[in-house]
């Protein structure tokens, strides 16, 4: 029995949420990588484009509502059985706009498997943040002896070529790898203008915060010999003479990248330099990312 | 727990004191947490700039990992699975090679030195649970102020008094700044840390993170600064 009028409800109930959902399996028989498993539910869509020879099998993620706001929530798995080579990418930068008061942040987790001598690459498109935006976000990787993954993901807080800023709102952006069971790297961006001086715009504007910085960006390879790539990835990226913001360091079993640039479209350039050296240093592959990232 | 004796209280406090001076053998001295690049690159070059930046690293950088870490972990020391996960935790939770030697280095220095001098059966199984994983600093201290009963709050007051101390320490060498400017930074900093104590031991895990990207550059850009007095 209703009791009162829908447009009589609290903000929090009367708007429909999105739930969406993928998971995306590949396996690997006589060296050839193939899809072992697809489950998609809107507004969660797949495609998998041809791919150039020498490339590893393309997924591509497509989020059918066209954006994200509080209470929303998508998840993500993808698995690489072992031996298998597969990369997942998005078809566009994903869109979170500005939550209702009360409302729970927009919730995306993503979670890859690799298995043992698999390959992975999760090269995601950016998320960009309007004013308000609430975003609680989650990679988790987990990765047998000998996997290799190259992940990267950014967020852009505000689109400063279209005059926009993300003054308010909330982020806890967060990364956890484990090698054969064991964590190897946890991380996480949190971002709570509640809780600094009321306002998202104070923490990023505060001493070593995002000085004039927009858009942030984690690139992260994790595998046997990834810190031995330090040196080269620095090379070529001195070589590269991006203007942005692009340091690299290691941990055991991983090299980190971190750029941090004016806006979101000085960045895209960058991580695509940054993540084409990797590939190529790390697999051989192409320097190229896929065609989704140039469209 | 915190219904101290008058010589509960003071053997407490003694062991505090030991454990955070920057006598305690662990190699305090030699590590900057990336203060060295920020001097470097004139970010950091007064006591005021000096204060900023040792904020930034205790309110929304690595100092903030290690006290939430800390909080968390001394509230479940006696509970080996529980806190063996917040140990992994913290181990991982670093965003440059050199913050983390900074922290392991000085797990492994502080839980040997500590094992011999203040011997407690709780630090002895933990070592062994950990086998060769690496163990940060703060959990090693988290470990020991809960296994000899210390009070939670001022043990980790002392714990972030400790790494300002450090990096006030490392930036009078660098910048350089007179003894007396350190100590003005030291004071100034101190309603800070009760701020931020507070703060810490209220803050779950699942809202753990940083918010100083530019502070975590100045540790990555110190792995390739020509001339280094530091090791972080």
């Amino acid at each position: 029995m209703l009791l009162a009028e829908p447009a009589l409800l609290p903000s929090v109930s009367a708007h429909q949420r999105v739930n969406g959902a993928t998971r995306i399996e590949f396996s690997a028989t006589g060296g050839k990588t193939r899809l072992a498993d697809l489950y998609q539910r809107a507004p969660c869509r797949v495609l998998f484009p041809d791919i150039d020879p020498g490339e590893p099998v393309q997924a591509v993620l497509l989020t059918t509502s066209g954006g994200l706001t509080g209470g929303d929530r998508l998840r993500v798995d993808f698995a690489a059985h072992a031996g298998a080579r597969a990369t997942l990418t998005s078809q566009a930068a994903e869109k979170i706009y500005r939550a209702l008061p009360g409302d729970e942040p927009a919730r995306i987790d993503v979670c890859i498997t690799a298995g043992v001598g698999a390959h992975v690459e999760y090269l995601a498109q950016e998320t960009i943040l309007f004013d308000g935006a609430r975003l609680r976000r989650q990679l988790d990787a987990n990765l047998a002896p000998g996997a290799c993954l190259l992940a990267t993901e950014s967020l852009v807080l505000g689109r400063r070529a279209m005059g926009e800023s993300l003054r308010s709102g909330f982020i806890h952006d967060a990364w956890r790898i484990r090698r054969g069971g064991r964590l190897i790297f946890a991380d996480a961006l949190h971002l709570d203008g509640l809780h600094f001086d009321g306002s998202l715009a104070a923490l990023r504007a505060a001493p070593f915060g995002f000085g004039a910085t927009t858009a942030y960006a984690t690139l992260i390879y994790a595998a046997d010999d990834a810190p031995a790539l330090l040196t080269p990835v620095r090379t070529r990226l001195d070589e590269a003479e991006v203007s942005t913001i692009v340091h690299a360091t290691t941990r055991e079993h991983l090299l980190i990248l971190r750029l941090l640039a004016d806006d979101a479209a000085e960045l895209r350039q960058a991580l695509i330099r940054a993540a084409g050296i990797v590939r190529s240093l790390a697999a051989g592959l192409s320097e190229r990312l896929p065609q989704v990232w140039y469209c | 727990m915190s219904k101290d004796n008058s010589n509960a209280g003071f053997t407490g406090m003694t062991k505090l004191l030991a454990w955070t001076s920057p006598s305690y053998p662990t190699g305090a001295f030699s590590y900057s947490h990336g203060l060295e690049w920020a001097v470097e690159a004139g970010d950091v070059r007064d006591v005021a700039t000096l204060i900023d930046y040792i904020d930034a690293v205790l309110a929304r950088g690595g100092g903030w990992i290690d006290a939430v870490l800390f909080a968390r972990a001394y509230e479940c020391a006696h509970d080996a699975t529980a806190f063996d996960e917040i140990a992994d935790l913290a181990a991982a939770f670093r965003g440059s090679a050199e913050t983390a030697l900074e922290s392991h280095q000085q797990g492994a220095a502080f839980l040997a030195v500590t094992r011999k001098a203040w011997p407690h059966a709780q630090l002895d199984a933990f070592t062994e649970r950990r086998g060769d994983a690496p163990v940060a600093h703060s959990i090693a201290m988290a470990l020991a102020c809960a296994a000899h009963d210390i009070p939670r709050e001022p043990a980790l007051s002392a714990w972030l008094h400790a790494v300002a101390a450090n990096l006030v320490s490392a930036g009078v060498r660098l910048v350089p700044l007179g003894q007396t400017d350190g100590q003005i930074a030291t004071a100034r900093l101190a309603s800070r840390i009760a701020a931020i104590a507070a703060e810490a031991l209220d803050m779950p895990l699942d809202e753990l993170g940083t918010a100083a990207p530019l502070l975590e550059l100045c540790s990555i850009r110190h792995e390739t600064q020509y001339t280094r007095l530091f090791r972080s």
